[in-house]
Order: structure tokens, then sequence, then C-alpha cells
């Protein structure tokens, strides 16, 4: 159930998953990550629940995006161990998707053909049923009249917002986006928090968002990871912040 | 089907790019497994010249000249007689004269023009006995016969031209290879940025791989049953080239990662 990459041991995973840590979908232990002589992180201790709402905040260059890579595997930790549940209690596949910083779109395709590069048919029934889901998303968001626009021809928000419909599309387990909302105002940011929060009670999807602006996200629920200097320093509600 | 159509699609998003494409990986595979058919038609597009030096003659018009040009043709060391046009000899006389401060009023320009191009290697003796002998034929008051020129005192073969015949095939091959390298690497880096996306979105591994590797095999069964057609393949080059193609292919994928 769990795939242990581990600079100590390969089946430790196996182990974790037999004495009783079942629904842990992330543990990290003593994670640090180093490019040269940075450190971006330095001995992180987290773990994440399946179903979690998770914030990470922390100042530029705190160490967000670097742990975020860590979780969803882009960059392997140079100290300490990540353990990633590969399959639910079910068996099923544990899938994450990601909104990324640079938002990572075709630019030459336009923002409907961005977003069914996350149509699978193994997930939808058919593609009518994910053309559906992909109007319904857009008309939440509000960009359900843009879409045949190019994305090298759409603006900030416009790309930041079809960024996050891909992601959704997939209908991942853990939804992992790296400052979702650097362009969009607090209406935006609220009518996609909601939007998050119907797809984690309905779904049960684990959501981690990080994030710079630490004030944004007090006014949502979830639980807050705070990073300064690539230390983990708070991990809780923000009600006891 | 699904990692065939995304190869295709990442290929033929500019149509003329993805013709040309096609076309220049066709042309590589065909002229590499039918080098030697190649190498026959680039050396005849550039004949091998044959001539060994010549001279040139004036016969006046009251003769025969095309009987004097067939008797010329049949003699041994002589490769072809060109009978020269009428504008061309007064045009020669003319700049002739005209090097020598003469004015060409009064001059008999009534005259036709031969000349015989004599065989590579033939002797300097049989060449000044053909001289004789055209001036035997027609009679000396009615003929004037340049001097023989020989081979290498003559300009010297186009560089170019010898380039061309000796290295033409080779050349076709490696110019098709390069343009089609430069393309792949345009083409090659779209679709690993769309594999990168999909494998990121959609629950699929190892997407670059397998749109390569789906891509290739079509491309080299399509373009290999072209090649099956062509006279004398050779099945060894055919095989090498296709190896190059669809290793070249996977290993333009590398690590999978968005790098902008």
């Amino acid at each position: 159930m769990f795939n242990a990459n581990t600079s100590s041991g390969q089946n430790l995973g196996k182990r974790l998953s037999m004495s009783g840590m079942r629904g842990n979908i992330y543990y990290l232990e003593d994670v640090s990550v180093q490019f040269g002589h940075i450190t971006a992180l330095k001995s992180v201790e987290l773990s994440i629940e399946q179903g979690e709402v998770i914030f990470i905040t922390g100042a530029s260059g705190a160490g967000k995006s670097t742990l975020l890579k860590v979780l969803s595997g882009e960059i392997e930790p140079t100290g300490g161990s990540v353990k990633r549940a590969e399959s639910d209690l079910k068996g099923k596949r544990i899938f994450s998707s990601r909104v990324f910083q640079e938002l990572r779109l075709m630019e030459r395709m336009s923002l409907e053909d961005n977003m069914k590069l996350s149509y699978d048919p193994t997930v939808y029934r058919s593609r009518n049923e994910f053309n559906q889901d992909m109007m319904e998303l857009s008309k939440v968001l509000g960009i359900d009249d843009r879409l045949q626009l190019k994305a090298r021809d759409a603006n900030g928000g416009l790309r930041q917002k079809v960024s996050i419909v891909r992601a959704l599309l997939a209908r991942p387990d853990i939804f992992i986006a790296d400052e979702p909302t650097s362009s969009l105002d607090f209406d935006n940011a609220r009518k996609l928090f909601d939007l998050l929060n119907i797809y984690n009670v309905k779904r049960g999807m684990t959501i981690i968002w990080a994030s710079h602006n630490g004030e944004l996200v007090k006014k949502f629920s979830g639980r807050i990871v705070h990073l300064d200097k690539g230390r983990l320093v708070y991990s809780g509600h923000a009600c006891f912040i | 089907m699904f990692y065939l159509t995304h190869f295709f699609q990442v290929i033929f998003k500019r149509p003329v790019r993805g013709i040309l494409y096609i076309l220049l990986l066709t042309s590589f595979v065909l002229s590499i497994s039918n080098i030697g058919t190649l190498e026959e038609i680039t050396s005849k597009m550039v004949p091998v010249d044959l001539a060994g030096g010549h001279f040139f003659a004036l016969i006046a018009n009251t003769e025969n000249v095309s009987r004097i040009q067939r008797n010329m043709s049949k003699l041994p060391g002589v490769l072809r007689v060109e009978l020269m046009k009428k504008e061309k000899i007064n045009r020669e006389v003319k700049k002739v004269m005209a090097n020598f401060k003469l004015g060409s009023e009064g001059v008999n320009l009534d005259v036709s023009g031969i000349k015989i191009v004599f065989e590579k290697d033939t002797m300097k003796r049989t060449k000044k006995l053909t001289r004789e002998y055209l001036v035997r034929l027609v009679g000396a008051e009615k003929v004037t016969a340049g001097t023989i020129k020989e081979r290498d005192k003559l300009q010297k073969e186009n560089k170019i031209v010898v380039f061309v015949r000796e290295w033409g095939a080779k050349l076709v091959i490696a110019l098709s290879f390069l343009l089609w390298l430069l393309l792949s690497f345009v083409i090659y880096k779209e679709a690993s940025e769309r594999a990168y996306l999909i494998s990121q979105f959609q629950r699929r591994n190892r997407v670059a791989f397998k749109m390569m590797l789906a891509g290739s095999c079509a491309l080299g069964s399509m373009i290999g049953m072209i090649v099956l057609v062509t006279p004398s393949v050779n099945f060894l080059n055919l095989g090498i080239v296709m190896g190059i193609v669809v290793i070249s292919n996977l290993l333009f994928i590398g690590k999978l990662k968005w790098e902008r």
C-alpha cells in the first residue's frame, strides 16, 4: 500500500501499512532538501491523512514549493524519507494532480484543448461526461465563454483558472496546488475554495494548497502547515495561531 | 491508438512542418536502403566528361556539312562531331577580327562550323591524322582547321560537378538526415511536453515512451512499405536505418520533465 522512498529502508512502507498507519497518504520523516549550498527544507516531519485540507504557508523562499514537489514525487529529498500511499484501503490507486506555480499550459493550444488533456477514459464513462464536467467547472469559475482562446493569448487569471479546472478534471484523490490564487482576487479565491470544498466533502479529495498569503488562508477551514526558512514551525488549525 | 493519435496530433499540429518531417524521414530511409540506385542516379544526372581534346573547323557552305559530320564521326578516336550555330561562328569571327583591329566588313562569313571532339586518351598522332583527313576530305581551299586543343590545356572540369558526381548520394542522405534531425528536435520537444502533461493528469505511465514507440512503429511500417516496392533494396542498410530512427526517437524523450 505504501511506496517507501527512503534513504534507509525500502520496505518500510509495507511495515507502516501493517502497523496501524492506515489513512495516512503521506508520511515525511526528517526530510531535508539541499540545492547546492542552499537548504530548501530542513528536518521536516509531516503526515497527511486522506481527505484532509492542508494549507502550506510561509514567506517567499520558505520552502513551500519544494515541499509540494517532494510530496508529488517531482524531487527526492536529500535526507530523511518520504512515504507515499500508492493505493487506498480498497486497493484503488491513489492519484494526485497538480496546479503548477508556472501553470504549465500548452501555449499554442486552446484553453479547451489544454483541459482536454485530462480526459482519461478509465475515469470517465464517456467523452460526453467529461465535456459536461468541463463545462460545469468552467461555468463555476466564469471562464466558459473564453475556452476557444489560445493559452498564450489568455491573461494570468484565466490561465490560472484553466490550470485549476484541468487538475480537477483529472478527478484526483489528492489535489496539490502551488499558489493557485496568486492571480485571483479574494472573491475568486473564495469561489475556488468553495468548489474545492465540494470535491473534498463529496469525493474525499485531499487538498494541499501552498500560499504565501497567510491572511487569506486563515479565512478558510483546514490545517495550516507553516514553514519558515525551510523548517516546519507550525502545524495545526488556523484558530490556534 | 491513444498514443498514436497524440503522436500524430503533435506532428501535424503544423501541417507543413509535419509533411516535411515525414518527407525528410522517407527520403533518408529510402536513400540509405537504395544507396546503389541513388549513386547511379546522381552520377547520371552529372555525366562524366569523356572528351580528350578537340579542334574547330570552318567549312565553306558549298560543301555538304552533314555528310562531312557523318564521315568524321566514324573515325576511330572521334567521340562526337558537333555542328556549330552560325550566329556563334559570326560572333567568334568578329571577336577575332576586332582583336586584330580589322573591320569585319567584306569578310565572307558564309561558312559552317564543326567541332571535332576526341575520345579521352586518344593519341596525339591519331588526332593529327584526323585533322589532316578532314582537310583532304573537304579540300584545303574550302576548309580552315584550327589547332588541336588538348584536354589538360582546356578548362578543368567544374569542381561542383565532380563533387556532385562523387558525393551526390551521400549529400542527399546527409542533408535529409540533418534536416529531419533538426525538425525532430522541435517536434519532440512538443511531444515531450504533451506526454508530461498527460502523465500528470491521466492515470498513465511512461506516456512519452509509448507515444514515441507507437509513432516510430507506425511511421516505420509506412516508410518500410514504400521502400519495399523500390528496386534493389539493401535490407541490411534498411534494418540499420530503421534502428537509428527508432532509437533516436526514444532517446529524444529522455527524462520526462517540463523544460521551459
